[in-house]
């Protein structure tokens, strides 16, 4: 009895000491990587925000910069030539950027359907594609501001129209001329533009090439080729506390705002909170897991990008253009 | 810890213990049968749930399909599928002719808030009662593509075209010929199913129902909290079971937080947790009324314990405390009271018994206090006489001192006197007469005799002042001095001294010599007509010696046997024989100094004898020779 004693209280000793140590070992360095945003910080990137500052990507042993984005910026060729670990871009940029020989992969989808739409004046009565003949279209642009022109055109060529019966002017993202009158149709995000706008007391219809056949993901996160290579592990950890951020962030929107405005260049938490709103059903449809891409989905872009001649060159197969493993790791083969 | 608390532990050990073991037996068996009870209500409230949820269902989806053979038999869709042109009249009759005449009364008595038909071809929506969908494409929609071979009901999602949760069912709507022309789909209200699952008995106000999809989003609103549906997912305990497939009970924190007892299943059919839960703070309120009861109850006796018990243990004590008072008592010398223990049990014994030793010991002692109080008197009374002694030898040394004093300084004048008188009768001898010459001659006898007198008086006086301790010393040789000092008296008397062999004694030799001399000299002096005889002899008186002088002098009558110790006292004229009358005063006095007695016996003529005692060396033996051995021993070493 007590020799038994003595040899737990040794134990729970030695135990205890190990503990000790255990709490004592230094911590490896965080690891260091960045994050291309696609546009300015606003409530489109919550999930990422929250992910930063509930510590998921320190619990994760990441140190996550994030680099705005903006007009002239062009986030997947950011990603594209190593200057950023990670981005967030439309998938059109992918197929884009992969047809053009840069090695950019898409590893998660954050939107789940396109959050572009082209609205008009409700009282316009321009209620559905073919409405958009002969009006004035703002939607030329570049950089991330691409996929507007690039949706617009296939949207026209699936009613039967072609850029020719339109006339069009470059967007802007302030939409003056819109509000002018001088512009009848601007595309805007659903999860930005719309809610400003509406902010403004605007009353609108939108039009979203989805109901048109026309059926894209938003917002893609993607890797350079070479990261997911050579670091595959630490591609893991950051899809896995980025989607943890997205989930709290559509479990929590208030809190998302919350953190959101810590970063917002428009520092009005009602807009973000419309911007939240507006893109919750967009990430979390009650289909799939947040994050999750499906091979027939990217094959349907690639086949419209394709078809619109929009791709430089064909792809033969599109497994560089995206890769469901990392989503497979984290929720398994089947995304439950 | 004090008896009294032991005694008062003890009693609510007692008492406490056992109510509080039953109360918990109580508590225990009420808490499981109450969460048994709730546990089983809430399992068979999912299992109604289910079913109701399925009928929900059903009922809608055999509705729709109705619809659909209702369609097909009036024949004019067929017609319309191919048109499709918004523009077109002929389209436009078809579309209010459909619309009005089946979609819109249909819907209005069923569960669906829309309802749609899709061209079997693209996915095109022909009409709509909401007409703000027609022209769209549903192409890619599971609702369309499964919808074309048979009914199909969509799980619940979010459409964005009612930018709202929803689910759909579709079914197909086939020509004449049975080939499928179209889907003919319906949405159902979410917030009928939501009000059918949330919908409670009313008998438990928390008790909450709803439905979890796979992603662990809320398919239903739950009874706390609004727009929750596809936005808030839950991360139960109940729902992460439920989606392991498993199908129970638990005790968890809710969404909310809150403790709750849940039920959940799940429901592969739909892929579809079913969750209900009661707030444990409803669902356990008997048995934390109970434990309230309880607890009241257990108060109560704990209440009545400690006051009994505080009695019991007062009614041991207090007899004890007194007891233990009364001893204290004793111990502060109180032997005298009673314990007021009047019970007849033990303690009353003891009691009894310790009242009788306290009486028994108070007599002892108060013999005891009366010794005491005598030996303080006797001590007070002997230390009055010690102090008396010492103010007497005091004053005696002062006396003696004065004497001492006196006679030696007196010596002087009258040595002066009686040399000038004896000058002057010399010097003037022929001019004076015989008169004067007899004159001179009494006053020179005068100052001779006074000086005599002090003389004595200072050997009397010397006895005690000048003195040498004791020591032994051999009777027969001072008794030789003093004869040796008396030699020309014998010798001109004749007398005859004879003496036994006489002892060693503790004196002072020249003091026992004075009495020697003193007592041969007075035998010599008051001899009769004979020739006088004197016998010296000395008996053995216990430790002391008795000596004795005897002669056949002129003896004395035995009343004056105290005058003749007294100082400068005489039973005869200076005419009739010479002295002082010093001699037996200064006897008395030396002997009286080592301890002894003098006196003596007589008769009128017939010779006296004197008797005195001295301290023998019988018991001093040992330390004489001793002190010889030392003093030899010193000497031998002097010599060397």
């Amino acid at each position: 009895m007590k020799r038994a004693t003595k040899v737990s209280i040794g134990l729970c000793f030695i135990l205890t000491f190990i503990a000790a140590c255990g709490e004592k070992l230094p911590k490896a360095p965080l690891e260091k990587t960045t994050l291309q945003l696609k546009w300015q910080h606003q409530s489109q990137f919550a999930g990422f925000y929250l992910a930063q500052e509930e510590g998921y990507y320190t619990a994760e042993n990441l140190a996550v910069e994030f680099i705005e984005g903006g007009p002239g910026i062009d986030p997947a060729q950011v990603v594209g030539t190593g200057q950023a670990d990670f981005g967030v871009v439309a998938p059109e940029d992918v197929l884009i950027k992969q047809s053009e020989g840069q090695d950019v992969t898409a590893i998660a989808t954050i939107y789940q359907h396109s959050a572009v739409v082209f609205a008009t004046l409700e009282n316009s009565g321009i209620i559905r594609p073919k409405d958009f003949k002969g009006k004035t279209i703002a939607a030329l642009g570049d950089g991330s501001m691409r996929d507007f022109e690039l949706r617009l055109r296939v949207l026209l060529r699936k009613t039967g129209l072609d850029m020719t019966m339109i006339q069009l002017v470059p967007y802007d993202p302030d939409y003056k001329g819109f509000y002018d009158g001088k512009v009848d149709v601007t595309p805007a995000y659903l999860s930005g533009g719309v809610a400003k706008m509406r902010r403004k007391g605007c009353k609108l219809n939108l039009i979203w090439p989805d109901d048109y056949g026309i059926h894209f993901y938003s917002d893609v996160l993607i890797v350079s080729r070479k990261l997911l290579e050579e670091h595959s592990d630490r591609v893991v950890r950051f899809v896995r506390a980025s989607l943890q951020g997205w989930r709290a962030a559509v479990s929590d929107p208030d809190k998302a705002v919350q953190v959101t405005m810590k970063y917002a260049r428009i520092r009005n938490p009602d807009l973000q909170t419309d911007m939240m709103q507006a893109l919750i059903p967009l990430v979390h449809t009650g289909e799939a897991q947040i994050g999750w891409m499906t091979a027939e989905a990217w094959q349907h872009m690639y086949d419209i990008m394709e078809n619109q001649g929009l791709l430089s060159a064909p792809l033969p197969e599109l497994t560089k253009v995206y890769s469901t493993r990392f989503l497979e790791t984290i929720y398994g083969a089947k995304g439950q | 810890m004090r008896l009294f608390g032991k005694l008062f532990i003890i009693f609510l050990l007692f008492a406490v213990g056992p109510a509080m073991g039953l109360g918990w037996l109580a508590f225990i068996n009420g808490r499981d049968f109450i969460t048994r009870q709730a546990t089983n209500h809430l399992v068979s409230t999912n299992l109604l749930k289910i079913a109701e949820f399925e009928r929900w269902l059903d009922n809608n989806a055999a509705n729709l399909e109705i619809l659909a053979e209702f369609l097909d038999l009036q024949g004019g869709l067929a017609a319309a599928v191919p048109v499709h042109d918004m523009q077109d009249p002929q389209h436009q009759a078809y579309h209010q002719k459909i619309t009005e005449k089946f979609l819109q009364p249909f819907m209005n008595q069923s569960g669906f808030f829309e309802l749609f038909i899709m061209r079997a071809a693209d996915g095109v929506i022909l009409l709509s009662t909401d007409p703000r969908h027609e022209g769209k494409y549903r192409e890619n929609r599971r609702f369309f593509q499964k919808g074309k071979t048979a009914t199909f009901i969509e799980n619940v999602y979010y459409s964005m075209a009612l930018q709202e949760p929803a689910m759909t069912i579709a079914t197909p709507v086939k020509d004449q010929k049975g080939d499928t022309i179209a889907v003919l789909a319906g949405r159902l209200n979410l917030k009928d199913l939501s009000e059918i699952i949330s919908r409670s008995s009313g008998l438990i106000s928390s008790e909450n129902t709803y439905l979890v999809n796979k992603f662990k989003f809320f398919i239903t609103e739950p009874k706390f909290g609004q727009g929750f549906a596809l936005k808030k997912s839950v991360f139960t305990q109940g729902v992460i079971m439920a989606l392991q497939h498993f199908e129970g009970t638990g005790f968890y924190a809710d969404y909310r937080g809150i403790p709750v007892i849940g039920a959940y299943k799940w429901i592969p059919a739909w892929e579809l947790c079913i969750i209900t839960e009661i707030d444990q703070a409803e669902a356990l309120a008997p048995i934390y009324l109970l434990r309230k009861k309880l607890l009241m109850i257990g108060t109560a006796i704990i209440s009545i314990c400690l006051a009994a018990g505080w009695i019991l243990a007062r009614m041991f004590i207090r007899p004890i405390r007194k007891l233990m008072e009364a001893t204290r008592g004793m111990g502060q010398g109180r032997l005298s009271f009673k314990t007021d223990i009047f019970s007849r049990d033990e303690i009353g014994d003891l009691a009894r018994a310790f009242e009788n030793m306290a009486e028994r010991l108070e007599a002892t002692l108060v013999s005891r206090t009366d010794l005491q109080k005598e030996v303080v008197e006797r001590k007070q009374i002997e230390a009055k006489l010690v102090r008396t002694l010492d103010e007497l030898k005091r004053s005696n040394q002062d006396l003696q001192q004065f004497a001492y004093t006196a006679s030696h300084d007196l010596q002087e004048p009258l040595r002066m006197i009686s040399s000038y008188s004896q000058l002057l009768a010399e010097r003037y001898q022929d001019r004076l007469d015989d008169k004067a010459h007899k004159y001179i001659h009494y006053a020179v006898d005068g100052a001779v005799r006074m000086q005599a007198l002090i003389n004595d008086l200072l050997a009397y006086a010397r006895v005690n002042a000048r003195t040498k301790d004791f020591s032994a010393v051999d009777s027969q040789a001072v008794l030789g001095t003093a004869l040796g000092n008396l030699r020309a008296a014998i010798q001109e008397s004749g007398a005859l001294v004879t003496n036994d062999e006489l002892p060693m004694v503790m004196a002072d030799a020249v003091q026992l010599t004075q009495v020697f001399q003193n007592l041969i000299g007075n035998s010599i002096k008051y001899r009769g007509k004979n020739p006088p005889r004197i016998h010296i002899s000395a008996q053995q008186e216990g430790q002391n010696q008795c000596f004795s002088v005897a002669d056949n002098g002129i003896g004395m009558d035995m009343q004056y046997k105290d005058k003749v110790f007294a100082v400068f006292q005489r039973l005869h004229t200076r005419e009739e024989y010479p002295g002082t009358g010093i001699g037996l005063a200064l006897c008395k006095r030396i002997v009286e100094r080592h301890g002894g007695e003098i006196w003596f016996e007589s008769e009128q003529g017939r010779g006296a004898t004197f008797y005195f005692t001295l301290r023998g060396v019988e018991g001093l033996n040992a330390d004489i020779n001793l002190g010889e051995q030392n003093r030899e021993g010193k000497l031998s070493i002097e010599t060397h």
